[in-house]
């Protein structure tokens, strides 16, 4: 017995002692924290502890029957994450326990010598079982603590074939088959048990940050292709700044590429919401306008509807009556406002121009008769143009789908 | 709470762009009279408690919180109002600013003669919707009138709805008052009304609308 090796041997140094949230040096658990959280509450020095359970340990085993039964019901303070960790390991820790309590008390052939191999193993299995940095998000808390999760591993492992090592060493002295199945069972579960809860931890929290970097991954590859967009709209501003029209032109069609990613429109992936929508289409064709002729439209639009094929006729004219405004208002501001109100849709395009004599159009201004008016009675619509010279234009669209 | 014109207004311009908001000071001119700026929500807070301006322009994004966080942090003085200035075009800011208590929301488009206009505007006491707020409210107010606690506050009136559609189709409160042959003082109290059911009113749809619908 003397050559046991006492569970709270030192595994590495990297989980000897950890920095808590404070800045304050507080002893990392070597196994459970056991010694430590007792050594902090009492004020005694750890290594003191420590020293006092490896004698316990060693003379008749109680050092760790003490040390699981405190471990099982003291939410000790072991440095990160403790205590959700403290509530895992004890309900771990107490389990084992209550099975090697009662091997030790019910079959008389057991013997200190099937207590000390069973309790190792627990050991292990509370080591393997305890959470570990692997859970918590980020990559980088993932580095930093892989290696303290490798040496409890490797400190479980170690602890169980100790556990198997004794065992096996002093065989001769069970008296019967079925104990030695049972231990062997306990082992063999506790190997099992140590490294499941690992593995899975590892699967789960490396698909997470895959998900993780691929979502990223996605949104930078659409931040950049709007980033190289913009480098080039403002390279061509200054290319062509003596050319004002142009230069409006360039920043407005940016400008609504950029809007339309931030707020609306398209998802944070760069698909469109509701391409066939028509709030799409009239986006669009409004922008259309804008680049061609140079002018500024406002764009409201409310309530929700069906792009039919009579909504598309009025869209239209409804982009004739803004190219009409844009050649011969004299403004470079235009309105356009959309509603849909039941199963009536109505677009009306206005401009503060300077307005014209509506009697003097059919002369020279077919454009607004055919492209306008014709094309929103073709498909059952209403349209009227209310202007005067001096007072702007105002075009109202509107259009029954029913 | 309705006061009479000021004759030149004080104004506090808040925003995070400090070329912006030259230009905004520059715009603005001799029209108002520029008391304080600011380039964050503390100094904001600051700035508005030590000169109680008659209006604050106030971004919606700002380092270190919100415009509504400023709103917030300037609630006892009551005689402050804000007028909320953006490029953001998210239905999101807009309908939180407003429902916030600011009195209006234009888009940093805005001509410098609209803006000045505005200003005197707010400064009176009364709302400014621009046309897009106008198409906000009512694309927010337009939705199947289901049976709530408040018909007074969860609905427009025929006739505010008829104010607010003239505000989207580009008409300023001038043009309005000649096309629905009434007041411009009865123009701004149909607007002042419906900013009001905007901030008071309970409608479920009102959040879910603007946490729903993104697009413009």
């Amino acid at each position: 017995m003397s050559t046991l090796s006492p569970p709270r041997t030192p595994v590495t140094p990297g989980v000897d002692a950890g920095i808590d949230g404070d800045g304050a040096r507080v002893p990392e658990p070597l196994v459970l924290g056991v010694c430590a959280a007792l050594a902090g509450r009492f004020g005694a020095s750890v290594p003191v502890v420590r020293a006092a359970f490896v004698v316990l340990t060693v003379a008749g085993g109680v050092g760790v029957l003490v040390y699981l039964a405190i471990a099982a019901t003291w939410r000790h303070r072991s440095g990160p994450g403790t205590e959700a960790s403290a509530i895992h390991d004890g309900g771990v820790v107490l389990i084992v326990a209550g099975v090697v309590w009662d091997l030790y008390s019910w079959w008389p052939g057991v013997r200190l010598t099937l207590v000390v191999p069973v309790g190792l193993v627990a050991m292990g299995v509370a080591l393997g079982w305890r959470p570990s940095g692997v859970d918590t998000a980020g990559s980088g808390a993932t580095r930093v603590r892989f290696g303290a999760l490798a040496a409890r591993v490797a400190a479980g492992l170690a602890l169980c074939i100790g556990g198997f090592a004794v065992f096996f060493g002093q065989r001769v002295d069970l008296s019967t088959l079925r104990d030695t199945g049972i231990a062997l069972g306990v082992a063999l579960g506790g190997v099992a048990l140590v490294l499941g809860p690992t593995v899975i931890r590892f699967a789960r929290s490396f698909g997470a940050e895959r998900d993780q970097r691929i979502r990223v991954q996605e949104r930078a590859a659409v931040a950049a292709h709007l980033h190289d967009s913009v480098l080039q709209t403002l390279t061509l501003i200054q290319k062509r700044s003596d050319d004002p029209a142009a230069t409006a032109a360039l920043a407005r069609h940016q400008e609504r590429s950029l809007r339309r990613w931030l707020y609306g429109g398209t998802d944070l992936d760069g698909a469109a919401l509701e391409p066939d929508g028509w709030r799409s289409a009239t986006e669009q064709m409004v922008g259309e306008v804008e680049d061609l002729h140079a002018v500024a439209i406002e764009l409201v639009m409310v309530g929700d509807g069906q792009l039919t094929p009579a909504v598309q006729a009025v869209l239209g004219a409804a982009r004739e009556a803004l190219v009409n405004a844009a050649k011969f208002s004299g403004v470079l501001h235009l309105s356009i406002y959309c509603e849909w109100a039941g199963d009536q849709f109505s677009v009306f395009v206005r401009d503060r121009g300077k307005g014209f004599d509506l009697s003097l159009i059919d002369a020279d201004r077919r454009g607004i008769s055919d492209s306008i008016i014709g094309r929103v009675r073709g498909v059952g619509g209403h349209a009227t143009i209310r202007t005067a010279p001096g007072d702007g234009t105002e075009v109202v669209l509107s259009v029954r789908t029913r | 709470m309705r006061a009479s014109p000021i004759e030149r207004p004080r104004v506090v311009v808040v925003d995070d762009h400090a070329l912006f908001r030259a230009g905004v000071i520059a715009e603005l001119g001799e029209r108002v009279e520029v008391v304080g700026s600011a380039d964050d929500v503390a100094s904001a807070i600051e700035v508005i408690r030590a000169t109680t301006p008659d209006v604050v322009l106030l971004d919606v994004h700002l380092p270190g919180g919100d415009g509504v966080a400023v709103m917030d942090a300037c609630r006892e003085h009551e005689g402050v109002r804000f007028l909320a200035l953006s490029v953001s075009d998210a239905a999101v800011d807009v309908i939180a600013l407003v429902r916030a208590g600011a009195r209006g929301y234009v888009t940093k488009s805005i001509t410098a003669a609209e803006l000045c206009d505005a200003v005197d505007r707010v400064a009176a006491g009364d709302a400014v919707f621009s046309p897009r707020l106008a198409g906000f409210v009512l694309d927010a107010f337009s939705a199947a009138p289901a049976p709530t606690a408040d018909p007074e506050l969860d609905q427009l009136t025929a006739r505010e709805r008829e104010v607010l559609r003239l505000l989207a189709r580009g008409y300023a409160y001038k043009e309005i008052a000649r096309e629905l042959t009434i007041s411009v003082k009865t123009v701004e109290s149909h607007a002042s009304a419906v900013l009001r059911k905007l901030q008071l009113s309970n409608r479920s749809e009102l959040s879910r609308w603007a946490s729903e619908r993104r697009l413009i």
